[in-house]
Protein backbone atom coordinates (compact mmCIF):
# COMPACT_ATOMS: atom_id res chain seq x y z
CA UNK A 1 0.00 0.00 0.00
CA UNK A 2 1.61 3.19 -0.77
CA UNK A 3 1.95 6.53 0.83
CA UNK A 4 0.21 9.71 0.03
CA UNK A 5 0.43 12.88 1.31
CA UNK A 6 -1.58 13.95 3.91
CA UNK A 7 -3.53 16.54 3.11
CA UNK A 8 -5.10 19.48 4.66
CA UNK A 9 -8.35 18.89 6.06
CA UNK A 10 -10.88 21.57 4.81
CA UNK A 11 -14.13 20.30 4.79
CA UNK A 12 -14.85 17.15 7.16
CA UNK A 13 -18.09 16.51 4.30
CA UNK A 14 -15.43 13.99 2.37
CA UNK A 15 -16.21 10.55 0.36
CA UNK A 16 -15.54 7.35 1.64
CA UNK A 17 -12.76 7.03 -1.12
CA UNK A 18 -11.23 9.95 0.55
CA UNK A 19 -11.64 8.50 3.96
CA UNK A 20 -10.21 5.02 2.64
CA UNK A 21 -6.93 7.17 0.57
CA UNK A 22 -5.96 9.30 3.99
CA UNK A 23 -6.77 7.25 6.97
CA UNK A 24 -6.69 3.59 5.66
CA UNK A 25 -4.27 3.74 2.97
CA UNK A 26 -1.75 6.33 4.44
CA UNK A 27 -2.25 4.01 8.11
CA UNK A 28 -1.51 0.79 6.04
CA UNK A 29 1.12 1.97 4.46
CA UNK A 30 3.10 3.30 8.06
CA UNK A 31 1.93 -0.01 9.50
CA UNK A 32 3.44 -1.91 6.41
CA UNK A 33 6.48 -0.39 4.84
CA UNK A 34 8.28 -1.09 2.08
CA UNK A 35 11.15 -4.18 3.23
CA UNK A 36 13.05 -6.40 1.48
CA UNK A 37 14.98 -9.38 3.01
CA UNK A 38 16.46 -12.41 2.33
CA UNK A 39 17.84 -15.23 4.68
CA UNK A 40 20.81 -17.14 3.09
CA UNK A 41 20.96 -20.28 3.30
CA UNK A 42 22.50 -22.09 0.19
CA UNK A 43 24.56 -24.75 -1.02
CA UNK A 44 28.28 -23.22 -0.78
CA UNK A 45 29.22 -20.32 1.22
CA UNK A 46 29.96 -16.70 -0.40
CA UNK A 47 33.88 -16.20 -1.47
CA UNK A 48 35.12 -13.38 -3.04
CA UNK A 49 38.76 -12.94 -4.49
CA UNK A 50 37.45 -10.20 -6.39
CA UNK A 51 40.20 -6.90 -5.37
CA UNK A 52 37.54 -4.62 -7.19
CA UNK A 53 33.82 -4.26 -5.29
CA UNK A 54 31.45 -7.03 -6.98
CA UNK A 55 27.57 -8.33 -5.80
CA UNK A 56 28.63 -10.71 -2.59
CA UNK A 57 26.05 -13.21 -4.26
CA UNK A 58 26.65 -12.65 -7.64
CA UNK A 59 25.56 -15.81 -8.58
CA UNK A 60 21.50 -15.95 -7.47
CA UNK A 61 21.46 -12.16 -6.67
CA UNK A 62 19.38 -13.03 -3.17
CA UNK A 63 21.24 -9.61 -1.76
CA UNK A 64 20.08 -7.47 -5.21
CA UNK A 65 16.94 -5.62 -3.74
CA UNK A 66 14.90 -3.78 -6.13
CA UNK A 67 11.93 -2.12 -4.83
CA UNK A 68 9.54 1.66 -4.76
CA UNK A 69 10.36 3.32 -1.51
CA UNK A 70 7.74 6.00 -0.77
CA UNK A 71 10.19 9.10 0.19
CA UNK A 72 11.00 8.41 3.38
CA UNK A 73 14.68 7.30 5.07
CA UNK A 74 15.31 3.68 4.63
CA UNK A 75 17.83 1.40 7.11
CA UNK A 76 19.95 -1.53 5.72
CA UNK A 77 21.26 -4.30 8.00
CA UNK A 78 23.20 -6.68 7.96
CA UNK A 79 23.71 -9.84 10.47
CA UNK A 80 26.56 -11.85 9.52
CA UNK A 81 29.79 -13.66 10.07
CA UNK A 82 32.82 -13.30 7.99
CA UNK A 83 36.39 -14.15 7.30
CA UNK A 84 39.38 -13.79 5.47
CA UNK A 85 41.97 -15.34 4.36
CA UNK A 86 44.88 -13.63 4.38
CA UNK A 87 44.71 -9.95 4.72
CA UNK A 88 41.12 -8.65 4.91
CA UNK A 89 38.07 -7.75 2.96
CA UNK A 90 35.73 -5.13 2.51
CA UNK A 91 31.84 -4.61 2.62
CA UNK A 92 30.34 -1.86 1.24
CA UNK A 93 25.89 -1.45 0.21
CA UNK A 94 24.91 -0.06 -3.32
CA UNK A 95 21.99 2.20 -4.46
CA UNK A 96 21.11 3.07 -7.98
CA UNK A 97 25.10 1.98 -8.56
CA UNK A 98 26.87 3.80 -5.91
CA UNK A 99 28.17 2.76 -2.91
CA UNK A 100 27.63 4.32 0.29
CA UNK A 101 31.10 3.97 2.14
CA UNK A 102 32.61 4.79 -1.74
CA UNK A 103 36.16 6.02 -1.13
CA UNK A 104 38.73 4.50 -2.76
CA UNK A 105 40.19 2.17 0.14
CA UNK A 106 37.57 1.40 2.36
CA UNK A 107 33.64 0.32 3.07
CA UNK A 108 31.50 -0.22 5.50
CA UNK A 109 32.39 -3.18 7.64
CA UNK A 110 36.17 -4.86 7.04
CA UNK A 111 36.37 -8.56 7.74
CA UNK A 112 39.88 -9.65 9.10
CA UNK A 113 41.41 -13.32 9.85
CA UNK A 114 39.01 -15.03 11.81
CA UNK A 115 36.28 -16.18 12.29
CA UNK A 116 33.93 -12.86 13.18
CA UNK A 117 30.50 -10.72 13.70
CA UNK A 118 30.60 -8.44 10.78
CA UNK A 119 27.32 -6.95 10.74
CA UNK A 120 25.90 -3.30 10.56
CA UNK A 121 23.16 -1.02 10.29
CA UNK A 122 23.06 2.13 8.16
CA UNK A 123 20.77 4.72 7.48
CA UNK A 124 20.23 5.94 4.43
CA UNK A 125 18.25 9.38 4.30
CA UNK A 126 17.32 12.02 1.47
CA UNK A 127 16.40 8.91 -0.80
CA UNK A 128 13.38 10.28 -3.23
CA UNK A 129 10.02 8.31 -3.56
CA UNK A 130 10.20 5.36 -6.65
CA UNK A 131 12.44 2.28 -7.77
CA UNK A 132 15.92 1.83 -5.67
CA UNK A 133 18.31 -1.10 -5.89
CA UNK A 134 20.54 -1.87 -3.25
CA UNK A 135 22.90 -4.27 -3.49
CA UNK A 136 25.57 -6.05 -1.00
CA UNK A 137 29.51 -5.78 -1.95
CA UNK A 138 32.67 -6.38 -1.01
CA UNK A 139 36.38 -7.27 -2.28
CA UNK A 140 39.47 -8.58 -1.36
CA UNK A 141 42.12 -6.61 -0.35
CA UNK A 142 44.85 -8.48 -1.86
CA UNK A 143 42.99 -11.25 -4.36
CA UNK A 144 44.73 -13.96 -5.79
CA UNK A 145 44.53 -17.19 -3.72
CA UNK A 146 43.32 -15.27 -0.81
CA UNK A 147 39.97 -14.58 -0.87
CA UNK A 148 37.30 -13.50 1.64
CA UNK A 149 34.44 -15.27 3.11
CA UNK A 150 30.81 -15.61 4.09
CA UNK A 151 29.18 -18.89 5.63
CA UNK A 152 25.59 -19.23 4.16
CA UNK A 153 24.18 -22.41 5.13
CA UNK A 154 26.36 -24.50 3.60
CA UNK A 155 26.58 -27.40 5.86
CA UNK A 156 30.26 -26.20 6.52
CA UNK A 157 31.07 -28.31 10.21
CA UNK A 158 31.63 -25.23 12.51
CA UNK A 159 30.20 -22.29 10.25
CA UNK A 160 26.67 -23.67 9.35
CA UNK A 161 25.63 -19.93 9.76
CA UNK A 162 22.41 -18.26 8.36
CA UNK A 163 23.30 -14.93 7.61
CA UNK A 164 20.31 -11.84 6.60
CA UNK A 165 20.60 -9.00 4.37
CA UNK A 166 17.72 -6.35 4.16
CA UNK A 167 16.48 -3.18 3.59
CA UNK A 168 13.70 -1.20 4.66
CA UNK A 169 11.66 1.99 4.32
CA UNK A 170 11.75 3.36 8.29
CA UNK A 171 8.49 6.05 9.58
CA UNK B 1 -3.19 0.51 22.19
CA UNK B 2 -3.21 -2.82 20.27
CA UNK B 3 -3.37 -2.12 16.54
CA UNK B 4 -6.18 -3.60 14.53
CA UNK B 5 -6.65 -3.50 10.69
CA UNK B 6 -7.81 -0.38 9.38
CA UNK B 7 -11.70 -0.28 8.23
CA UNK B 8 -12.51 0.16 4.66
CA UNK B 9 -15.15 3.50 4.98
CA UNK B 10 -18.50 3.25 3.26
CA UNK B 11 -20.83 6.02 2.74
CA UNK B 12 -21.85 5.98 6.22
CA UNK B 13 -21.93 8.47 9.15
CA UNK B 14 -18.45 9.66 10.69
CA UNK B 15 -19.12 9.44 14.15
CA UNK B 16 -16.44 10.44 17.29
CA UNK B 17 -16.07 6.64 18.05
CA UNK B 18 -14.98 5.42 14.77
CA UNK B 19 -12.51 8.63 14.30
CA UNK B 20 -11.10 7.81 17.57
CA UNK B 21 -11.36 3.87 16.99
CA UNK B 22 -9.65 4.57 13.29
CA UNK B 23 -7.24 7.81 13.97
CA UNK B 24 -6.58 8.28 17.31
CA UNK B 25 -6.20 4.63 18.41
CA UNK B 26 -3.92 3.75 15.14
CA UNK B 27 -1.71 6.33 15.32
CA UNK B 28 -0.98 5.12 19.13
CA UNK B 29 -0.68 1.22 18.43
CA UNK B 30 1.90 2.62 15.38
CA UNK B 31 3.69 5.19 17.79
CA UNK B 32 4.17 2.67 20.90
CA UNK B 33 3.95 -1.18 19.28
CA UNK B 34 4.86 -4.44 21.74
CA UNK B 35 8.50 -4.05 23.17
CA UNK B 36 10.26 -6.43 25.57
CA UNK B 37 13.72 -5.92 26.04
CA UNK B 38 16.70 -7.92 28.76
CA UNK B 39 19.66 -5.67 29.59
CA UNK B 40 21.23 -7.04 32.64
CA UNK B 41 23.82 -5.15 34.81
CA UNK B 42 25.78 -8.05 35.86
CA UNK B 43 27.66 -7.06 39.06
CA UNK B 44 31.36 -7.04 38.99
CA UNK B 45 32.78 -10.32 38.31
CA UNK B 46 29.47 -12.54 37.29
CA UNK B 47 30.42 -14.90 34.93
CA UNK B 48 27.91 -15.93 32.28
CA UNK B 49 29.09 -19.10 30.76
CA UNK B 50 28.67 -22.06 29.02
CA UNK B 51 30.78 -25.14 28.12
CA UNK B 52 27.68 -26.87 26.11
CA UNK B 53 28.17 -28.37 22.56
CA UNK B 54 24.98 -28.16 22.06
CA UNK B 55 22.46 -25.29 21.81
CA UNK B 56 21.36 -24.17 25.22
CA UNK B 57 19.49 -20.93 26.62
CA UNK B 58 21.33 -17.96 27.78
CA UNK B 59 20.18 -17.90 31.14
CA UNK B 60 17.25 -15.41 31.83
CA UNK B 61 17.93 -14.75 27.59
CA UNK B 62 13.86 -15.01 27.58
CA UNK B 63 11.49 -12.61 26.16
CA UNK B 64 7.49 -12.61 25.69
CA UNK B 65 6.16 -10.10 22.77
CA UNK B 66 2.46 -10.36 22.51
CA UNK B 67 2.32 -8.98 18.51
CA UNK B 68 -0.61 -7.54 16.64
CA UNK B 69 0.27 -8.46 13.46
CA UNK B 70 3.50 -7.16 11.42
CA UNK B 71 7.24 -7.40 11.40
CA UNK B 72 9.15 -8.03 14.22
CA UNK B 73 12.77 -7.07 14.58
CA UNK B 74 15.40 -8.83 17.58
CA UNK B 75 18.44 -7.49 18.61
CA UNK B 76 20.69 -9.17 20.05
CA UNK B 77 24.44 -7.60 21.42
CA UNK B 78 26.84 -8.25 23.88
CA UNK B 79 30.87 -9.39 23.50
CA UNK B 80 32.09 -12.50 24.63
CA UNK B 81 35.69 -13.83 25.79
CA UNK B 82 36.25 -16.66 23.63
CA UNK B 83 34.61 -18.39 20.52
CA UNK B 84 30.83 -19.00 20.78
CA UNK B 85 27.87 -19.31 18.26
CA UNK B 86 24.52 -18.00 19.14
CA UNK B 87 21.04 -18.21 17.63
CA UNK B 88 17.58 -17.26 18.28
CA UNK B 89 14.78 -19.11 18.88
CA UNK B 90 11.58 -18.41 18.54
CA UNK B 91 8.02 -20.38 20.27
CA UNK B 92 10.86 -23.65 20.18
CA UNK B 93 12.38 -23.22 16.65
CA UNK B 94 15.53 -22.21 16.22
CA UNK B 95 15.97 -19.71 13.50
CA UNK B 96 19.68 -20.20 12.61
CA UNK B 97 21.86 -22.96 10.99
CA UNK B 98 23.46 -26.32 12.61
CA UNK B 99 25.83 -23.42 13.56
CA UNK B 100 23.22 -21.23 14.77
CA UNK B 101 22.71 -17.02 13.66
CA UNK B 102 26.21 -16.40 13.86
CA UNK B 103 29.65 -16.71 15.75
CA UNK B 104 32.82 -15.56 16.36
CA UNK B 105 36.13 -17.50 16.86
CA UNK B 106 37.66 -15.87 19.36
CA UNK B 107 36.90 -12.89 21.98
CA UNK B 108 34.50 -10.14 20.34
CA UNK B 109 31.40 -9.02 19.58
CA UNK B 110 28.07 -10.59 18.71
CA UNK B 111 25.47 -8.33 16.91
CA UNK B 112 22.09 -10.53 15.47
CA UNK B 113 19.93 -8.35 13.91
CA UNK B 114 17.27 -10.39 12.88
CA UNK B 115 13.63 -9.65 11.29
CA UNK B 116 10.99 -11.69 11.31
CA UNK B 117 8.61 -10.94 8.38
CA UNK B 118 4.91 -11.05 8.07
CA UNK B 119 3.80 -12.48 11.94
CA UNK B 120 0.51 -13.31 12.20
CA UNK B 121 -0.99 -12.06 15.89
CA UNK B 122 0.35 -14.01 18.76
CA UNK B 123 2.27 -14.47 21.92
CA UNK B 124 5.97 -14.78 20.65
CA UNK B 125 8.46 -16.62 23.20
CA UNK B 126 11.58 -15.93 21.84
CA UNK B 127 14.83 -16.92 23.53
CA UNK B 128 18.62 -16.46 23.03
CA UNK B 129 20.91 -19.56 22.35
CA UNK B 130 24.12 -20.68 22.54
CA UNK B 131 26.66 -22.90 22.49
CA UNK B 132 31.07 -23.58 22.09
CA UNK B 133 33.42 -25.27 19.82
CA UNK B 134 35.37 -26.36 22.65
CA UNK B 135 36.31 -25.22 26.52
CA UNK B 136 34.11 -22.47 28.01
CA UNK B 137 33.21 -19.12 26.92
CA UNK B 138 31.97 -16.18 29.41
CA UNK B 139 29.38 -13.18 28.46
CA UNK B 140 31.25 -10.44 29.02
CA UNK B 141 30.37 -8.58 32.16
CA UNK B 142 32.53 -5.18 31.50
CA UNK B 143 29.60 -4.17 28.93
CA UNK B 144 26.04 -4.68 28.79
CA UNK B 145 24.13 -7.10 26.90
CA UNK B 146 21.56 -6.12 25.58
CA UNK B 147 18.71 -8.26 24.06
CA UNK B 148 15.44 -6.92 22.63
CA UNK B 149 12.02 -7.94 20.42
CA UNK B 150 9.89 -5.10 18.82
CA UNK B 151 7.16 -4.68 16.47
CA UNK B 152 7.84 -2.08 14.09
CA UNK B 153 6.40 -0.42 11.17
Amino acid sequence: MGWTTPISWTNILSDASHFNEQIRDNLLALKQPPTAHYEANESSNFLTFSTTYDDVDNVGSQWTFTFTTNGGDVLIGLAATGRSISSFSLLDVSVDGTRIANNASGGIRQITGTFMNVSFLRWIRGLSAGSHTFILQWKHNTGGANFGQIPAGAGTSGSDVHPRFWVREVS
Amino acid sequence: MSWEHPKTWLAEAVTVAKLNKEIRDKFEALKNPPHAEYAPAYAAGTLISTSSASFVTMTNFELTLETTGGDVLIVLNLDVDSAAYFDIEVNNARKGGADGFMGTGAAGAILIILLLRDVEPQTLTIVGKWKVPSGTTNILATTRPYFSAREIS
